[in-house]
């Protein structure tokens, strides 16, 4: 009778959880906006893949260097490929990589930051360090150090590394967040209680920073895309399959902008200033949040 | 202030620079074969002249690629403190850090200048911003933070395309006109001026977007402060208020994040660089990337990541200086 | 209640309301007193009564969401309420000053203390030589035992009380006839408490200073005030001499507020005050205090009607029902 009783109260308190995720999500304009957006970026794009029947990706498919049409509403480029399906096709391999980046990044960085600044000591100083230097040294820089001398760059590789160095800032600001934590009282007594380290970390601490996590997380996968459009822009990007950097990089490589070809790079331009600005606003709505003095602004 | 945190800074500068070298000795190594003979092989079937076998020999005996692995990191380590970078393959038998003498000049110009530009533009609008809205402000604000998230590649893109391309009144590339003699000094550096204008431009109007949201939140939270409370009290004039208790206090504490995002702005700047092949390292490091110039590609490397550290290495232990509360802690 | 001789300052009916999403709060809700040359008027009163809200509306210093509903106030014959903000600038600081109620962050933290001083004195165009400064600033430092480095020295260096004296020390530097201390002592250690007192007490017999001393320890005001002002849920209750008031309180709340005060070598019980002050958004009909008086019954005029502050001796004020 007891198990009944406590397994229904969880479920409820899981319902009741939900539910006020979802009134927040829907109260707060920028996080639904945000959300919206990329929603709206990933339906385009799956919708415009599932609609052209161009090829984004094999070279002289096409004409080349074409104009906008009915046919072609990009038009295409100097390699023969149709940019309306590169732009569709580029969008989802880049979230792709930016996302599987960004959750790992992520991951490595909730690790440091909870065992290093749960635990302190030793350990701690020299995460921190660790962090800090990752932190200071110019990442793309490395990366493109990296990426130059790999093979055959593909999707799992690029988005592992970037993940390499993609973790340090939110290491960082977690790391300040877990120690304030630390100090709170509830945790305090959960230590008194005699739960361990990882029960405290997942049950007790993680759930009350939620909304700080969200917006770090954001935050990642923001610099993951920044540091993967930076690689790919000078040519370290996955070269068999096409995103919007590489886009960039094949349109700088034949001169797009001076020779008035602004169907070829503005579009992915765009695309990428939408994807940052949802999450701009994701993150913005979800620091709200976290801080409700920022409300005023 | 104090001694552990300069030795905390220290520890940190050394373990990036050490860091930097360690990926730039490892990563042509961690890849099977041997990358240099491969490429040169590939370049010479694309007719490309780069100085042939004598050149890998040369190569390997500066690396010493049949010793152990730490003894040619050694060996490395001994060669660039040296100031021995190699030699650059695209443009043998030039060493590359006559490359980078060349090139270093026109980056260290460009970025320092936009840099500097985007902070105190950047601190100046959030910080007026937050004291005071309007909608003049407000607009402008608004109008940074979208450049902002347009990154450096759009807004590098749209300028050559709207100032370089459709209405022609900057140039299109380059550092200065070639060919053409000039009357004055004056008149080669308003050249380098105009020449320069758009890649600084972009630099700055993507940059200041992150400064000026965080001057902004700092500026609000300042004017709920006491001691803002209290200079009105005193009677002291808007504008005194303004530069002495809010800006000063906005000001001080952004100095520390210069050191952070200078990295930032750093790889932005190689971006607009390439863009408008403007010859500063980072179109060399372009160019090499392209052609697999794997010693002029970390050597550059190695002067981007020396000179971010090492600028916000100096950064960190001058603002206990210029701030009063962390200097006394 | 205008039948004093002409005061420093004068405020009538003041009237300072907070915004909020339904009613506004009534902080300060028709306040009338006067402060004369060189008395120390101690106004008295729970957290929230609105003392704090009243010494920040005397200088205009609030702002949204706070705003002033009504009233005047007159300091040697200028509404300070209406005249315009430069001509208030002359006046803030040079003839009335405030010493703020938490001295941890009020202090410019980028600027030395000596610095802080010069920028007033520069600001009312007053030419004192960097030596004539040093001067002046070292008297007041002396009265205030203050060492003499913390001129030298950032708010970060300086400990609570140290800053607590600072802000003493700039408040008076000017010499303004109006000094307004809002809780002046209550971040500070016993010993340093008494120093402040003393050093209000020599200003004010010194340099004829009036004082308003804003406090909810009763027992600093019986120790330098002249008059005492005890405030309510954004009224006066009663407002007379000291001495008087403190040995026959009259209003239930000031009986209350003197029977908590312990007296050493008397054993008495020491009763308190149940309940809670009453929510300023609706407060209500009648009197304010009526909840939680004990003279209170059930069919009362207390409940009805708001008492109105009279005279019920020469320089004796009381607003309650029960001496009307």
């Amino acid at each position: 009778m007891i198990n009944k009783n406590s397994h229904l109260k969880r479920l409820l308190v899981k319902a009741t959880l939900i539910k006020n995720t979802l009134l927040v999500v829907k109260g707060n304009s920028y996080i639904f906006s945000g959300l919206c957006l990329l929603v709206c970026i990933i339906l385009f794009a799956v919708v415009g893949m599932h609609i052209i029947p161009f090829d984004p990706v094999k070279i002289g498919s096409v004409p080349m260097d074409l104009p906008p049409s009915s046919k072609h509403l990009l038009g295409t480029d100097s390699l023969g490929r149709d940019l309306f399906a590169q732009l569709c096709f580029g969008t989802l391999t880049s979230l792709q990589i930016g996302f599987l980046a960004g959750i790992i990044g992520f991951l490595i960085a909730l690790m440091v930051a909870f065992f290093g600044g749960y635990h302190g000591g030793k350990l701690d100083g020299i995460l921190t360090t660790l962090t800090e230097v990752f932190l200071t040294t110019p990442t793309l820089i490395i990366l493109i150090v990296i990426a130059a001398v790999v093979e055959r760059i593909e999707i799992p590789t690029m988005a592992l590394i970037i993940s390499a160095f993609a973790w340090a800032w939110p290491a960082k600001t977690m790391r300040a967040q877990v120690l304030s934590l630390k100090e709170r009282g509830f945790i305090y007594l959960s230590r008194l209680s005699g739960l361990n380290s990882l029960e405290i970390i997942l049950k007790h601490m993680i759930p009350n920073i939620l909304p700080f996590l969200g917006s770090y997380f954001a935050v990642v996968v923001s610099a993951a895309m920044i540091s993967e459009v930076g690689l790919e822009v000078l040519g370290l990007g996955p070269r068999h399959t096409i995103t919007l950097g590489m886009m960039l990089h094949w349109a700088m490589m034949h001169a797009a902008v001076t020779r008035n070809l602004i169907w070829w790079w503005l579009p992915p331009c765009i695309m990428l200033f939408l994807i940052f600005f949802s999450l701009f606003l994701f993150q913005r709505g979800l620091d709200v949040i976290a801080n409700p003095r920022l409300k005023g602004e | 202030m104090g001694l552990p945190y300069v030795i905390r800074r220290s520890i940190v500068y050394f373990l990036s620079l050490f860091g930097g070298l360690l990926i730039n000795f490892l990563a042509p190594r961690l890849v099977p074969g041997n990358p240099l003979q491969a490429r040169l092989m590939e370049l010479q079937r694309m007719g490309v002249r780069a100085g042939g076998q004598e050149f890998v020999e040369k190569y390997m005996r500066i690396f010493g690629l049949e010793q152990p692995l730490h003894i040619q990191f050694i060996n490395y380590l001994s060669s660039v403190l040296q100031g021995n970078l190699g030699v650059s393959i695209t443009r043998f038998p030039t060493e590359v850090r006559e490359v980078i003498a060349l090139h270093f000049p026109w980056t260290l110009g460009l970025l320092y200048f936009s840099y500097f530009a985007c902070f105190f533009i950047g601190v100046l609008l959030g910080a007026l911003v937050g004291w005071k809205s309007s909608k003049m402000r407000n607009a402008v604000f608004m109008l940074f933070i979208v450049l902002s998230q347009m990154q450096y590649y759009t807004v590098a893109m749209s300028l050559l395309y709207l100032f370089a391309f459709l209405f022609p009144i900057f140039p299109t590339g380059s550092a200065y006109s070639l060919g053409i003699t000039f009357e004055s000094i004056f008149h080669q550096i308003a050249d380098i001026a105009w020449h320069a204008a758009l890649p600084a431009l972009s630099i700055i109007l993507t940059g200041v977007g992150g400064w000026t949201l965080a001057a902004r939140g700092l500026m609000v939270s300042i004017k709920g402060e006491d001691y803002l409370m209290l200079a009105k009290a005193k009677g002291l004039s808007e504008r005194r208020r303004f530069l002495y208790y809010g800006l000063k206090n906005t000001l001080l504490p952004q100095v520390t994040d210069l050191a952070i995002t200078m990295g930032f702005v750093a790889t932005g700047s190689i971006l607009v660089e390439v863009i408008f092949r403007y010859p500063g390292m980072g179109y060399v490091l372009y160019r090499a990337i392209t052609a697999l110039d794997y010693p002029l590609i970390q050597g550059i490397a190695l002067m981007y990541v020396f000179g971010v550290t090492t600028a916000g290495f100096i950064v960190d232990l001058m603002y206990p200086l210029i701030d009063p509360r962390v200097r006394h802690e | 209640m205008s039948l004093e001789e002409p005061g420093l300052l004068k405020v009538e009916d003041l009237r300072v309301y907070y915004k909020t999403r339904s009613n506004p709060v009534r902080a300060v809700d028709g306040v009338s007193f006067s402060v004369k040359r060189g008395e120390i008027l101690g106004i008295v009163g729970e957290s929230g009564c609105g003392k704090s809200t009243l010494a920040n509306a005397v200088l205009r210093l609030i702002e949204s969401p706070a705003y002033i509903n009504g009233g005047q106030v007159f300091f040697k014959d200028l509404n300070l309420l209406n005249i315009d903000e430069e001509k208030l600038n002359k006046i803030r600081w040079k003839e009335i000053s405030l010493i703020p109620q938490s001295a941890m962050n009020a202090l410019n933290p980028v600027m030395k203390i000596y610095h802080q001083i010069k920028e007033v004195i520069t600001d009312k165009k007053i030419k004192f030589s960097d030596k004539e400064i040093k001067e002046k600033s070292e008297e007041i430092m002396k009265r205030l035992m203050l060492p003499s480095y913390i001129l030298n020295a950032y708010p970060c260096q300086l400990s609570g009380g140290m800053r607590q004296r600072a802000l003493l020390l700039l408040a008076f530097i000017l010499n303004p006839s109006l000094v307004i201390a809002d809780e002046p002592t209550s971040a500070v250690d016993v010993v340093t408490q008494r120093k402040i007192l003393e050093f209000l007490d020599m200003q004010r017999k010194d340099f004829g200073t009036s004082i308003i001393l804003i406090t909810h320890d009763i027992a600093i005001v019986a120790e330098v005030a002249d008059r005492i002002m005890v405030m309510y849920a954004g009224k006066i209750l009663e407002m007379g001499d000291v001495t008087k008031i403190f040995e026959n309180p009259l209003h239930p709340y000031t009986k209350t507020l003197m029977e908590s005060i312990p007296i050493l070598g008397v054993k008495r019980e020491v009763i308190g005050l149940s309940g809670l002050p009453p929510d300023l958004r609706n407060p209500p009909a009648g009197c304010r205090f009526n909840p939680r008086c004990r003279y209170s019954r059930s069919t009362d005029i207390c409940k009805l009607k708001e008492p109105e502050l009279r005279y019920v001796d020469n320089n004796h004020l009381i607003a309650c029902h029960m001496y009307s």
